[in-house]
């Protein structure tokens, strides 16, 4: 049987330290034992279906609590927002049953191939999901920049890479299995009724009633964690392919170009090796630019990587040797930074090396192994601010922040920028038919504070305060409103999230749409039970009556 | 001048004691990291670096071997599924202790961390 741990008044933290935040109850729920016995399929579904019943007990125990406390689970913790944050979090990392799936288990109107769908319990990791697919010479369609995300965190987050064909991860979901309550009905499993992909003999199995309906699927992706418990994910995975990773230097104007257009057959810019039979360049699978912005002058970096067919002779990608820099010395520069914040440039010139990958390097490897682990460095808070606009506003943006980042700043961190084809989450924040990502990570910072009162401007060595992260982040909000450009914003990332309006601003009616099919699948005690502060701050907590046209209902 | 030499000698200890915790103290460290392995997570992260979100296990004993005892193992209990990451660090007083008792007396220091049941 499936056990349940306890931990109360506890504090929960992320793992780029944006917390710590005051957690009354902290479940971590380990799965039953194998049984060497009983054939694996049948041995995962046991196990996976009695940590189901595992869920539902701890869901009963706060429907229980006079308290009405709001559960949320969580995998990696790498949200740096406060989207998993809630009175009860529970840990489900170590749910990571994989249940093989056999011709049978498909729809018999699928358009999908038995071979290519895999079903994954919440707690699996990029990592673990990639090394299980390599195994039948199969690969996740796209990742982050990194695997540590748990399946069910970065689907409903929406974590994105940036391939340009592909999507973000939730675009490989075909089917999600949620825990909507305590009561048997609350199993449910999720598709699409235009797009099926497996039998509701299948369901049946997993102890679930089928919903097939485009809309509620497509809301309940990008869910972060607000239409229930995530159990388990069908994902659609293809043939093993190779990318080859390229570290350029690239002209501003070159970049600029090529990122409000991704027109990469008529670019001035080339790589060697990956152009057609004509002499102009092939459209590579993933296409990312680093940019410091507080040096103009210098060229950006693009990393640009193409897709080639797999083979097994190829050097491994990962280093032999990772070095690390001291543990204390982020936190050393987030306090000279606070100190005297103008010397950000040169700081980010110092630290150039680390902060952006080596330039001219050529490495090959599968999807797994080019995005590979990560690994905290030092001691220190970061912050990463990552919001969405329209590829033909992708300029305009780029300049935007970066002047920002002049005017107001400087803060500390470099700029990225991403390329992410439309999702079809009905929140994902990469919305627009091609979604150009802009983004900063960086050390988090204090101003500081003086304590003998108002500083005077006629000081000298320090004119202007540094401003706060949090007002930085409302610069950037009311700059893109100003300006007149439509975005999004990473669910998962840090911003100025209590903006007034700022939600309804980003999405317009997709956000009503969202809240009609939650309230649709909830009751009013379960969707209080699945809310959170940030759902408040946001405005998407709130429950409308369920909509009498919704056949789920 | 005499004042300063009373000083120095007064602060000769203090200063031969501080260079002494300084360099018996200071070690180096060898970690070895599994490319494929995926490290057991912990539930909320602590500590810094590498082993913030990681269920970090801590060996630090002393290994006494008698006069025909060449070398030893330690047989690990609680990684079932091997090791993601394993750390040895040595420090020089570590090192001198190993070589004042003729390798017979070994300070262990490890850190390491488990493969996730996959």
């Amino acid at each position: 049987m499936a056990t349940t741990t306890e931990e109360k008044k506890v504090s929960y933290d992320t793992i780029h330290r944006n917390g710590p935040w005051p957690v009354e109850v902290l479940y971590r729920t380990r799965l039953a034992s194998r049984n060497a016995s009983a054939d694996t399929r049948s041995d995962a579904l046991r196990r996976y279906n009695d940590a189901g019943e595992e869920i539902q007990r701890l869901l009963q125990a706060c429907l229980d609590d006079p308290k009405k406390p709001r559960f949320r689970a969580y995998g990696s913790s790498w949200s740096l927002s406060k989207v998993v944050h809630s009175d009860r979090m529970h840990f489900n990392a170590p749910m990571n049953v994989k249940i093989p799936l056999e011709t049978d288990d498909l729809h018999s109107n699928t358009r999908y191939q038995h071979e290519n769908l895999f079903f994954f319990q919440c707690g699996n990791t990029v990592k673990e999901i990639s090394r299980q697919l390599k195994k039948t010479g199969k690969s996740l369609k796209m990742s982050g920049a990194s695997n540590g995300q748990t399946i069910a965190g970065a689907v409903s987050t929406g974590v994105h890479g940036s391939a340009l064909k592909a999507g973000s991860i939730q675009d490989c979901v075909v089917g999600i299995q949620l825990i909507i309550g305590p009561k048997p009905e609350d199993r449910v499993y999720l598709e699409k009724a235009s797009d099926p992909a497996l039998s509701d003999g299948f369901a049946q199995q997993l102890h679930c009633r089928v919903i097939r309906n485009d809309g509620l699927f497509q809301a309940a992706l990008v869910s972060m964690g607000g239409f229930g418990f995530i159990a388990g994910l069908v994902i659609e995975a293809e043939d093993q392919f190779l990318l080859k990773r390229y570290t350029k230097h690239i002209k501003p104007k070159d970049a600029l170009k090529l990122a409000q257009t991704l027109d990469f057959k008529n670019s001035a810019f080339t790589i060697d090796g990956e152009k057609h039979p004509d002499g102009s360049g092939k459209t590579p699978y993933h296409y990312k630019l680093y940019i410091n912005p507080y040096n103009q002058k210098e060229d950006y970096l693009t990393e640009i990587i193409y897709r080639h067919p797999y083979r097994t002779n190829y050097p491994k990608p990962q280093p032999l040797v990772e070095k690390f820099i001291y543990t204390d010395m982020p936190g050393w520069i987030a306090k000279l930074v606070t100190v005297d914040f103008k010397r950000i440039p040169k700081l980010m010139k110092l630290m150039q090396g680390t902060l952006f990958p080596k330039v001219d390097q050529v490495t090959e490897g599968t999807l797994g192994e080019i995005f590979w682990d990560t690994t905290i460095k030092g001691n220190s808070a970061g912050f990463a601010w990552a919001f969405g606009v329209d590829q033909s506003n992708a300029t305009k943006a780029i300049q935007l922040f970066i002047e920002l980042a002049n005017q107001k700043g400087p803060v500390p961190g470099a700029i990225g920028v991403r390329f992410i084809p439309a999702t079809q989450a009905t929140l994902g924040f990469t919305k627009f038919p091609m979604t150009c990502i802009v983004e900063m990570d960086g050390l988090q910072w204090q101003p500081m504070r003086v304590p003998w009162g108002k500083r005077k401007s006629g000081l000298g060595w320090r004119k202007r305060q540094m401003p706060s992260m949090k007002a930085f982040e409302k610069e950037i909000v009311k700059g893109l409103q100003k300006a007149g450009i439509p975005f999004t914003w990473h669910w998962g990332k840090n911003c100025a999230w209590e903006h007034p309006g700022l939600v309804k601003h980003m999405f317009g009616e997709r956000m009503e749409e969202w809240m009609r099919y939650r309230s649709a699948l909830l009751r009013p005690e379960t969707a209080h039970l699945f809310s959170n502060d940030f759902m408040d701050i946001t405005g998407l907590s709130a429950y409308t009556p369920p909509d009498s046209e919704m056949p789920f209902s | 001048m005499k004042t300063n030499a009373i000083f120095s000698v007064k602060l000769r200890p203090v200063v031969l004691a501080l260079l002494l915790a300084v360099t018996l103290s200071s070690c180096y460290s060898v970690r070895i990291v599994s490319r494929d392995g995926e490290p057991e997570k912990k539930a909320v992260s602590s500590d810094a670096g590498f082993y913030r979100d990681k269920v970090a296990h801590r060996q630090d004993t002393t290994i006494t071997l008698n006069p025909i005892q060449s070398d030893f193992s330690l047989v690990d209990p609680v990684c079932p599924y091997g090791f993601y990451s394993v750390e040895y660090r040595v420090s020089l007083g570590q090192a001198l202790l190993n070589m004042i008792t003729f390798g017979k007396v070994k300070k262990v220091k490890i850190i390491y961390v488990c493969n996730k049941d996959c």
